[in-house]
């Protein structure tokens, strides 16, 4: 209800009103984007770029659905735009540097760095990304679509598809293991 | 004999389908376990004080501003321009303004042209 006063606040050009909807939002944003890039430094630009934009488009916020699905919607988006004006090659180089900066910030807790979490840094975004919202946030197939702004039957086969190169990885690390 | 082979069959694709349904949720369990631990442990940057972004805000809000009015001032100067164009080679021949309006359509026509079957190239082959 607060929230919902606050919007309209926002809305009518109250900056203490949006800024504090942006304060309670920031670490849920941070956190998100953290586990869909990988990657800390990007995750970062990207929290600050999502802010901008959410300050830009607040008079478009139309309630349907919860402000924080709002900002994570406009976050992948801008995510998404990232990934694709970027080269293959340059995307796996900046993967492979975040994905030895968290590692190393993970050392000294060994149980946080997981082979579940190794494997899922690994996935491509494209399958990542509908993983996390579908199994971790728990949004339907459908809202899903809209916030990737794919298909739905893409969405469907990019869950599916992504869970098995995931359930494959962890086999092939658990055999290693085993063999070593 | 055969009734019973049908029956085993079905009986083995649905203890197949169990498993694998198992083995799914077992997978989905494990990768959330993880994220929620990775959640736990990697310091994420400390949520900016109000004061900083109300700041934030108004800064952003003010460059806004500033973009939109730059914006609205090139939209004026253009037209102004474009107005001023039409005026002066009206005032000296009103069969060269049909003329150059003509070659303002034919040019924008084969521009749109060219554009479209560009992008119905694009379209049809997914694999370029």
């Amino acid at each position: 209800m607060e929230e919902l006063q606050r919007i309209a606040r926002a809305q009518h050009g109250d900056d203490q009103a949006l800024a504090e909807l942006l304060q309670d939002n920031y670490s849920f944003l941070m956190k998100y984007l953290m586990k869909v890039t990988m990657n800390p430094t990007l995750a970062e630009d990207l929290t600050q770029e999502t802010m901008m934009k959410c300050i830009e488009k607040i008079s478009l916020y139309n309630g349907e659905s919860k402000f924080s699905s709002w900002m994570i919607t406009i976050a992948t988006r801008l995510y998404m735009d990232q990934m694709r004006r970027k080269k293959v090659e340059e995307r796996w180089r900046e993967q492979q540097h975040a994905f030895k900066k968290m590692q190393w910030q993970l050392q000294h807790q060994q149980e946080a760095w997981t082979e579940a979490i190794e494997a899922l840094a690994v996935l491509g975004y494209e399958w990542r990304l509908p993983i996390l919202l579908k199994h971790y946030y728990g949004y339907a197939y459908d809202e899903i679509a809209i916030m990737m702004d794919i298909p739905l039957g893409t969405v469907k086969s990019r869950v599916f598809n992504g869970l098995q190169q995931l359930r494959k990885e962890l086999k092939q690390d658990e055999q290693e293991n085993e063999e070593g | 004999m055969s009734k019973r082979t049908k029956k085993d069959d079905i009986i083995q694709q649905q203890d197949a389908e169990g498993e694998s349904f198992l083995e799914q949720d077992e997978l989905i369990t494990e990768i959330v376990n993880s994220l929620d631990q990775m959640d736990q442990h990697l310091s994420v940057p400390s949520t900016p004080n109000l004061l900083v972004m109300q700041q934030l805000v108004m800064q952003h809000k003010q460059l806004l501003r500033q973009r939109n009015r730059k914006d609205l001032l090139i939209f004026i100067a253009v037209a102004l321009i474009i107005v001023s164009i039409y005026a002066g080679v009206a005032s000296v021949s009103f069969v060269w303004l049909i003329l150059s309006q003509l070659l303002l359509f034919v040019i924008v026509g084969v521009y749109a042209l060219i554009g479209y079957t560009h992008a119905q190239k694009k379209v049809k082959s997914p694999h370029a």
